[in-house]
């Protein structure tokens, strides 16, 4: 039951920081509609991001920093539903595929 | 029993702890993020320093420039916190919230034998951090050139594309009956710096560049019947290539520099030649009965697209020189004309007119889906920036005409000048080659 809610609790959590990151994500036109990139972000309890490091890039160099910079700017990071699901390390991975619109 | 149910509590209290712990350390919170915001991206360029009187105008130029690439928003300077002028100066935390992403500093200075040096920096604002640096020495009658190359520079490193605007553009312009009625002009790719390479009583249109960017195609009426003139932009030597009975039109280059294909009559129908510059050999390209004209070559070389009213209405065609096949590109609109693939060879750009007004659209080659890059109603001639990110046209102004550029994605558009009674026909040059 806990489980549950906790899970459910979860999907909000990584939405609600996937839709942050994203507004704040101003994507470069004309990139391969391939490419992904990981960050890993460490954050504070508050959600301030204390750090932004590409792990994974995508080999596009400004692609790569839109993503960093998405992160940074997203400062602070939206609160978990539920303090059980706060993890102080977030890896983001963007995907350049939606940009046809 | 009851300390029993205790431990048991204890226990799964601290397996739950234990798997949480262990969940932390292993898998951190993976989020995807597909979407984002499109937009321009917001700069700062802060006034150069120095005590010149070009140092305040280049920031200018430079802001312009990538402002009107669409790319780029510039930041009002009401917004700047400070406007330093060395890298010394900036404290990223007082930009922030500013709503720069990132920062443009330089300094311009005089050095003792007259040449002038500018120094320049890029920041990041938001990672505080430098991404480039650069010091150019350039004489001084360069300056307008270097701002643009500047933006070229600044352009690059935040695109990853090569920025165009030190590249140039032709034009003619038309004024007062006499002997500078109409005037073959190349300019900056922001219309300063203007040069007359050519005066003429009689009209001047359709000037072409070729692929090296060191002469232009043009055709001349200057003795009363058109005649198709190369000319070398930097000498002003030029040569009469063609002037046939009849037409003699709408000249544009094969990619290898070595023909030019046109649009002759030679006294009947009007037909696509080719001309070997070098051998003086002419080769006919299209037989069909209708006006076959405006010929534009694919950066492959290996096909070109031409306006032909053989359906009836003018509509594009692309002509496979491999082949001699010919296929109708266009189906939507009375009117589609003047065609000009983009450098990637993707895309067209176009006139497209439905009997009221004449918009420029570029249309995707891959499926045909076109999209309008402009309101009307009277626009004419596109022509692609080398890099593709945007075009230039000429539209009705007034009672005669003005040039405008338009970004690639048809969000920025930008007139660019309006001098004499009209300006018109831009063909905006190649990337310079490398020496």
């Amino acid at each position: 039951m806990r489980e549950a809610r906790l899970a459910a609790a979860r999907d909000v959590y990584l939405q609600s920081l996937s839709h942050r990151v994203a507004q704040h994500w101003l994507r470069p036109p004309d990139v391969s509609p391939d490419l992904t990139c990981v960050v890993q972000v460490q954050q504070t309890k508050t959600g301030e991001v204390i750090a932004a490091k590409v792990v994974r890039g995508s080999g596009n160099a400004v692609f790569d920093r839109s993503v960093e910079a998405a992160v940074l700017k997203a400062s602070p990071l939206p609160a978990p539903p539920d303090p059980e699901l706060f993890d102080p390390t977030l890896n983001v991975i963007f995907h350049a595929d939606d940009l046809s619109s | 029993m009851k300390q029993y149910k205790h431990l048991i509590s204890h226990l799964f209290l601290w397996l739950g702890m234990l798997a949480c712990s262990l969940h932390a350390a292993h898998a951190a919170l993976e989020v995807e993020v597909t979407r984002g915001v499109s937009g321009a991206f917001p700069i700062a360029v802060v006034p150069f320093g120095g005590n010149l009187p070009g140092a305040p105008q280049m920031a200018q130029i430079i802001e312009s420039d990538l402002a009107r690439s669409g790319r780029f928003a510039a930041v009002p300077q009401s917004q700047f916190p400070e406007r330093p002028t060395q890298a010394e100066g900036v404290h990223f935390d007082s930009w922030r919230g500013r709503g720069a992403e990132s920062l443009v500093i330089g300094q311009l200075q005089q050095a003792p034998d007259g040449q002038l040096t500018v120094q320049f920096r890029l920041f990041d604002l938001v990672r505080q951090a430098q991404l480039a640096g650069y010091d150019l020495r350039f004489p001084p009658a360069q300056w307008r050139i270097m701002a643009h190359r500047i933006a070229d520079i600044l352009y690059e490193r935040l695109t990853g594309e090569r920025g165009a605007f030190g590249t140039r553009i032709a034009y003619v312009r038309v004024g007062r009956p006499g002997p500078e009625h109409f005037a073959l002009c190349v300019a900056d790719s922001d219309g300063a710096n203007e040069q007359i390479i050519l005066r003429s009583r009689q009209p001047i249109i359709s000037p072409a560049w070729s692929p090296d960017g060191r002469r232009i195609a043009y055709v001349s009426f200057e003795s009363r019947f058109p005649a198709i003139f190369v000319q070398e932009v930097y000498t002003g030597k030029r040569q009469k290539v063609s002037s046939r009975p009849g037409l003699n039109s709408a000249p544009t280059w094969s990619p290898d520099g070595q023909s030019l294909v046109m649009t002759l009559s030679k006294g009947s129908n009007a037909d696509l030649y080719r001309l070997n510059l070098e051998s003086g050999q002419l080769q006919q390209l299209s037989t069909d009965p209708a006006i076959d004209t405006e010929a534009s070559f694919a950066p492959d070389g290996q096909s070109l697209v031409f306006t032909s009213d053989r359906g009836g209405t003018p509509q594009i065609y692309q002509l496979s020189l491999q082949d001699g096949a010919v296929k109708r590109l266009t189906f939507e609109g009375r009117y589609n004309a003047r065609a000009r693939f983009s450098p990637d060879g993707r895309y067209l750009a176009l006139v497209r007119g439905d009997g009221r007004r004449y918009r420029i659209g570029v249309m995707r080659l891959e499926d045909g889906l076109m999209r309008y890059l402009s309101n009307g109603p009277l626009d004419e001639a596109p022509s692609f920036s080398p890099n593709g990110a945007m075009i230039m046209f000429s539209r009705a102004a007034g009672q005669g005409s003005e040039l405008a550029t338009v970004s690639f994605d048809g969000r920025i558009a930008q007139r660019l000048m309006s001098r004499g009674f009209a300006v018109r026909d831009p063909a905006w040059s190649p990337f310079p080659q490398a020496q």
